[in-house]
């Protein structure tokens, strides 16, 4: 009997941290099915209450076929985090990989951070009055895993990686499919990258993962359209 | 409220009420302290956390998001389940899951689940209830079957299942008890597409495993694999890495941009039900160009190539596309990349194709594309690797044998007339259906067990095996065909999901006794007698075992995470407890009291120990080659021992049976079926029907694939169009609706259309609409019949992908029962609402649940959607008998 | 711990059981026969009018037709989906810095019993961690208990488990129409909550 392979997820600890000295994220378009692995995923691991979300995916008409594209948006974790600058409490901050992290012990729920962010990242808990965003599971990056939407995601549309690491099979992909961030003229420079993003998601993607009546999306659907549902 | 109380009534309250519980001044040392080197406890400092992976235990089990059954790992932390991960060690889901995985998560802890058995007060179904015991209700229910059995009418014991996964557990309880009424919802599903792949392949391929990985070229005819589909995450992972990293093609017809096509490298709309005229017209094209294997179809097929030219002369592309809309040009082409891609490449198709009056027929042209380009069983072809896994009977040479332990009781007896009949049953059968069933054939005869297990207006929904015609079960049940004395319900929706089923669920001179196992309170459970509350997937035992898509079989095991909650038990648990209370030898087959003891003696040949089983939930025998051509097996000099020659057809036979097939001078293994070839021509369908007066020149009983229209939509008005469902990614038949983080994404079903058909119709994104459907038109339930079947109102959605004459909706949402994300209800409950009104210095408001349940009516959202199954017909596929629900003609108006 | 604390967590004890208990168990003959200790049954069905119909409730003449009538209210209010349940996912809001999430339950009750041995009634015990009247009825034995330093406990055990939600269950109850009985009940857990429970 040839040995059995070995069980990935019993190696989990403090000493397999995942110690990247630029985090950053890879979702590729030309995978993603639309499934909501990645955000159902999301909301488990973190408990969201229901309304808020801290990473969301979008249905979006194609303009050139009849078909849909989907569209996984999150926190960009921007190296140049405008919501970081806009703080007044300085509530924002960043960990050594660079990605931007709220503490809401410090959090004032004065929303400056959401006014400042150009990808609609940030949720304001009504309840609480405070600002949540996706933080690419620091609990998980800790110990050896990777964020829960990279985990979940069946088609390995979103993977997670070392962009600083030119030896990291992610990173080199990254580039060899060009893959580049969305609203790069808001100029934050994300560390989150698309494949084949096109230009024409951009003025949907603004609306970032929280519900709004600009919203006209298929799915979580809201009552606002023009005629409203009785 | 009266803020009357203080704290020094409370005070006496409290004391009054010690003493009355007799604890004593001192303080009953009820509370002991364990142990004095425990570390304190800093109750202050827990607080809302994440999981923490270090410290949670992680245990491999099988999903039960959907009917897929994904290898996954669940993180209990605390004694609770927290998130589930796929099991990388699953080599047919690699790891993988989707959002239903997490749903289970859902099912296990949301507050409305049933925790407790439950009796019926007053009327039934008027919704009053009252906790019981297990064993009061044990006793109930066995008392209500022990008659039934004792005088000789086990049969009129009915166990109607909606998932069953339980691989043949139930069927144990339901052979020893002695009805052979198990039934289920295959026909509601895919019968009609599992037909034409046993007729081609024999009773062990009902499904394919095409190789995706190793595909090059895909043509899909309105399968959804993205977003449901038996195996689909199977399938998705795999597809859109053969895509994206080795540049395969799919191409798709659809007549909704769905997730599927919206992948895909190519998506045509098509005309519902003219799936098999485009096939047709490929089938002409390659026959025209050459590029058929010429070689492999006549080793295998059982059909002249010659009379498939003559088939197919006058359906060419330019006649498929005036039917279907898909451009000739484009027919053509995709025919001759598909056959030049040969044989890695293959077709794809389920209920898209197949649910319509001409659905298996199409379904048979379409996988005639397959053996004419000679993919079949090649590396990246459509290949055949069992579905029944463990259990099939061709190509599991050299598994180890897993079976059900204890003794196996003996499956019921047929009914009708003579030895080794019975004879009381059938001679309760209306006349015209004992004649029927005498002029079967003897194959059938000997397979008849009354009308709802075995209808006999529908011999090929159980010639294979028992896929029966679910969706008769309640009409045949309201006509009498069937008495009935105790029904029981298994994970089944059929009051939600089941045309008819309410008014024969209510009814108790028709259903006198009710038995309801499930783990919410939902419409089925609703119209119960007695509800036993069942433990969920995450709380017990199953084996698995499914086709692979990575073509090597393999098998799971469902275990336990946290112990069932509440009063809640395992169906394993429930049945051997009711088998034990009827008694009359039924306990004899049910003599286990640990379950983990009973699974590890199901895996006991497994070459590892049940603990190492168990720590990694999947076993696989690494070093087993894949099945490809499982056909071109030669025979092993065992297996040629004692056999003789047929001269004709070639065929090995020992004992009177076909075991392999003589291939240029070499003895092989063959197909599965009696003539060890690939059926493209079956006489099984004019057989059956003969055997039910269906006239031969209706389409469904061609012994060869045939093309021909749906019966309604020959003479389609301008403002007819066709109804279609669909399912999403986020759920799951009709079981989803209250799984919270899936009803957050999908919670309506809006109809679906294209803007110029609202145009059209002078509709504006948004509208409400009033959506009547119409009668089926073909020999089928009630066929014929004018006028509107059902109608419902809902809001309309543009969509540019849509087919400009089809609107659709999902069903899934809608639900009337269930907890309040089921139902999509932020308001107070229903006992508290009247009393709120008055209650106005209460501090519950809405607003202490904020963004709850958002898209709630009462918080101005689109509320939960429109129920719509009561408005299509019962619609039984002649023959066959799967429902068409994809051929339903619709008016749609606005309101 | 002195003597008039040990009395006053005595008198708390027997109050939270009692909730829990009224909780998990339909109205039964034991029940009832506690409901009929004088200082209970003052503070029962002292107050207003609505309480007379509680009064009344309970003086009705117990045969086996009020006791299914009352399983009947139980099961209507505390099983079935479109009741109140006693459950503390349903209770749940949207602010998880302010209140423990439903799975901090758990947690507290594996610290609880890891150094301490609970014994609960079958009644109790057929419910699921996060029942209300399970989570009272355990804090009521903590608080009954003859060590001071796990009586101790017993708030603390509420506040991180129970509390604010409990309150929005109770205030619920309290407003129901269905049961004068089971409305009281509200009322008394309601106020429970705000003297004992609630942090200043």
């Amino acid at each position: 009997m040839p040995a059995l392979p070995k069980i990935p997820w019993e190696s989990i600890g403090p000493e397999h941290r995942l110690d990247y000295k630029r985090a950053f994220m890879l979702i590729d378009l030309n995978r993603c099915t639309g499934c909501h692995s990645c955000s159902v995923s999301c909301k488990t691991e973190h408990e969201v209450p229901l309304g808020n979300f801290r990473m969301r995916v979008r249905y979006l008409e194609r303009p050139d076929r009849p078909t849909l594209a989907f569209l996984p948006l999150l926190c960009m974790q921007c190296q140049d985090a405008p919501c970081l600058k806009a703080c007044p409490t300085e509530a924002i901050g960043r960990l050594d990989d660079g990605r931007v992290v709220i503490n809401d012990e410090k959090c004032c729920g004065n929303k400056a951070c959401i006014a400042a962010c150009p990808y609609g990242a940030i949720s304001i808990n009504e309840e609480t009055s405070k600002a949540e965003k996706c933080d690419f599971c620091t609990h998980r990056t800790e110990i050896g895993l990777a964020p829960a939407c990279v985990a979940s995601c069946p088609t390995d549309a979103i993977r997670f990686g070392d962009l600083d690491d030119p030896q990291d099979p992610v990173t080199q992909e990254a580039q060899a499919k060009q893959a580049r961030p969305f609203r790069e003229d808001a100029d934050t420079a994300p560390s989150v990258l698309y494949v084949d993003h096109e230009r024409w998601m951009e003025p949907k993607s603004n609306l970032g993962v929280r519900l709004s009546p600009e919203d006209d999306d298929i799915i979580y659907e809201q009552n606002n359209l023009s005629s409203k549902i009785i | 409220m009266a803020n009357d109380l203080s704290r020094r009534d409370l005070l006496k309250l409290g004391s009054g009420a010690a003493a009355a519980l007799g604890i004593g001044a001192t303080g009953l040392p009820l509370v002991k302290r364990l142990s004095q080197d425990a570390p304190p406890i800093d109750i202050a400092k827990l607080t809302a956390n994440k999981i923490d992976y270090t410290k949670a235990k992680p245990v491999p089990t099988i999903c039960f998001g959907c009917t897929t059954h994904c290898g996954v790992v669940g993180w209990v932390q605390d004694g609770r389940v927290r998130r589930i991960d796929g099991n990388p060690l699953d080599p047919n889901s690699k790891g993988n899951i989707c959002s239903k995985a997490q749903g289970m998560i859902s099912y296990t802890y949301y507050p409305e689940r049933l925790l407790y058995p439950l009796k019926r007060v007053g009327k039934r179904g008027e919704g009053k209830w009252k906790r019981i015991s297990w064993d009061g209700a044990l006793d109930e229910i066995a008392a209500k079957m022990k008659p039934l059995r004792e005088e000789g009418r086990p049969e009129e014991f009915v166990f109607h299942y909606g998932c069953d996964k339980t691989k043949g557990y139930t069927k144990k309880f339901t052979n020893a008890f002695g009805t052979p009424h198990r039934l289920n919802r295959r026909s509601i599903c895919s019968s009609n597409r599992r037909a034409p792949l046993m007729s081609f392949y024999g009773r062990e391929f009902e499904w394919e495993s095409q190789d995706f990985e190793n595909t090059r070229y895909i043509v899909n005819f309105g399968g959804n694999p993205m977003e449901a589909y038996q195996g689909g995450l199977y399938m998705m992972h795999r597809i859109q890495s053969a895509r994206v990293d080795r540049s395969a093609r799919m191409v798709t017809f659809e007549v909704r941009p769905s997730a599927t096509a919206s992948v895909s490298d190519e998506y045509f709309p098509i005309m519902p039900g003219t799936d098999g005229a485009v096939a047709f017209a490929m089938i002409h094209t390659i026959l025209r160009e050459g590029l058929e294997n010429e070689a492999f179809w006549n080793r295998w097929a059982n059909y002249p190539l010659e009379e498939v030219r003559k088939l197919v002369a006058e359906y060419t592309p330019q006649w498929a596309e005036d039917i279907s809309g898909v451009p000739a040009a484009d027919i053509e082409r995709i025919a001759i990349e598909f056959a030049r891609a040969a044989p890695a490449c293959c077709t794809m198709s389920n209920r898209g194709s197949a649910k319509h009056y001409n659905g298996v027929q199409s379904d048979r042209a379409i996988r005639m594309l397959d053996v004419l380009v000679g993919n079949v069983g090649k590396l990246g072809g459509f290949c055949l690797s069992s579905l029944r896994g463990w259990a099939g009977r061709y190509g599991q040479e050299g598994l180890p044998k897993l079976s059900q332990p204890g003794p196996k009781p003996s499956d019921p007896k047929p009914w009708g007339l003579g030895e080794g009949y019975l004879e009381e049953p059938f001679k309760k059968l209306p006349e015209e259906v004992q004649e029927r069933v005498l002029g079967f054939p003897e194959k059938w005869r000997k397979s008849y067990f009354g009308e709802l297990a075995t209808p006999s207006e529908y011999p090929l929904a159980w010639h294979w095996y028992q896929m029966r015609v679910g969706q008769l079960v309640y009409p045949y049940i309201k006509e009498g065909r069937q008495k009935v004395g105790v029904y029981m319900s298994f994970t089944l929706g059929a009051s939600y999901g089941y045309p008819d089923a309410r008014e024969v669920l209510l009814d108790e001179s028709l259903i006198p006794f009710h038995v309801a196992i499930d783990i919410g309170y939902g419409e089925q459970t609703a119209l119960a007698d007695i509800i036993l509350p069942e433990a969920t997937s995450l709380e017990r035992w199953d084996h698995h075992s499914t086709n692979n898509y990575g073509l090597v079989p393999y098998t799971g095991v469902r275990q336990p995470l946290v112990p069932p909650s509440g009063e809640t038990r395992s169906v394993q648990i429930i049945l051997r407890d009711l088998a034990r209370k009827i008694g009359g030898g039924m306990q004899d087959y049910f003599d286990f009291e640990s379950e983990e003891d009973y699974y590890r003696e199901w895996y006991k040949n497994l070459p590892v120990s049940w603990e190492e089983f168990k720590r990694r939930g999947i076993w696989m025998d690494p070093e087993r080659p894949k099945d490809y051509e499982l056909y071109e097996r030669p025979l092993t000099e065992a297996e040629l021992a004692g056999t003789e020659i047929e001269e004709n057809s070639g065929l090995v036979m020992k004992d009177g049976k076909a075991v392999g097939i003589m291939r240029d001078g070499i003895a092989v293994r063959g197909f599965n079926t009696p003539n060890k070839l690939i059926n493209i021509y079956d006489e099984i369908w004019p057989t059956a029907a003969k055997a039910v007066g269906l006239p031969l020149d209706d389409i469904n009983a061609s012994p060869i694939a045939k093309w021909d229209h749906v019966p309604e939509h020959r003479d389609l008005g301008e403002n007819d169009f066709i109804f279609t469902t669909f399912k999403w990614n986020v759920h799951t038949q009709g079981r989803s609706g209250h799984w919270k983080y899936h009803a957050e994404i999908v919670h309506t079903n809006p109809v679906f259309m294209h803007p110029e058909t609202g145009k059209a119709l002078g509709l504006e994104e948004g509208d409400e609409v009033q959506l009547e459907v119409f009668r089926p038109k073909g020999r089928t339930y009630r066929g014929g019949e004018s006028g509107v079947m059902g109608s419902f109102k809902n809001h309309v959605r543009f969509l540019k992908g849509m087919h400009p004459k089809v609107v659709a909706c999902s069903h899934h949402v809608g639900h009337w029962e269930h907890g309040a994300v089921g139902r999509s209800t932020n308001a107070l409950t229903e006992p508290a609402r009247e009393g709120h009104a008055q209650a106005n210095d209460l501090p519950l408001q809405d607003s202490d649940v904020p963004n709850r349940i958002w898209w709630s009516k009462e918080r101005g959202g689109t509320g939960g959607g429109v129920a719509i199954n009561d408005a299509l017909p019962i619609n039984p596929c002649p023959l066959v008998g799967g429902q068409n629900w994809y051929d339903n003609v619709c008016r749609v108006s606005k309101v | 711990m002195n003597e008039h604390e040990r009395r006053e967590s005595i008198a708390l004890g027997g109050l939270l059981q009692l909730l829990g208990r009224l909780l998990c168990e339909e109205l039964n003959p034991e029940l009832l026969a506690i409901l009929r200790q004088p200082d209970v049954r003052e503070i029962f069905i002292g107050g207003e009018d609505q309480d007379a119909a509680c009064a009344r409730y309970l003086a009705q003449t117990w045969n086996a037709e009020a006791f299914e009538k009352a399983a009947t209210d139980y099961c209507e209010l505390f099983v079935l989906p479109k009741g109140i349940s006693p459950l503390a996912a349903a209770w749940q809001t949207s602010n998880p810095a302010a209140e423990q999430a439903v799975t901090s339950i758990p947690k507290a009750l594996s610290s609880i019993t890891a150094n301490v041995a609970l014994t609960l009634p079958p009644a109790i015990d057929a419910t699921p961690p996060e029942h209300a009247g399970r989570l009272l009825f355990i804090g009521g034995q903590l608080a009954c208990s003859g060590d001071p330093e796990i009586a101790k406990l017993a708030r603390p055990f509420l506040q991180a488990t129970a509390m604010p939600w409990l309150e929005r269950f109770a205030g619920t109850l309290a407003s129901t129409e269905l049961s004068p009985f089971y409305g009281r009940l509200g009322e008394i857990l309601h106020q429970t909550c705000d003297h004992y429970l609630a942090t200043s």
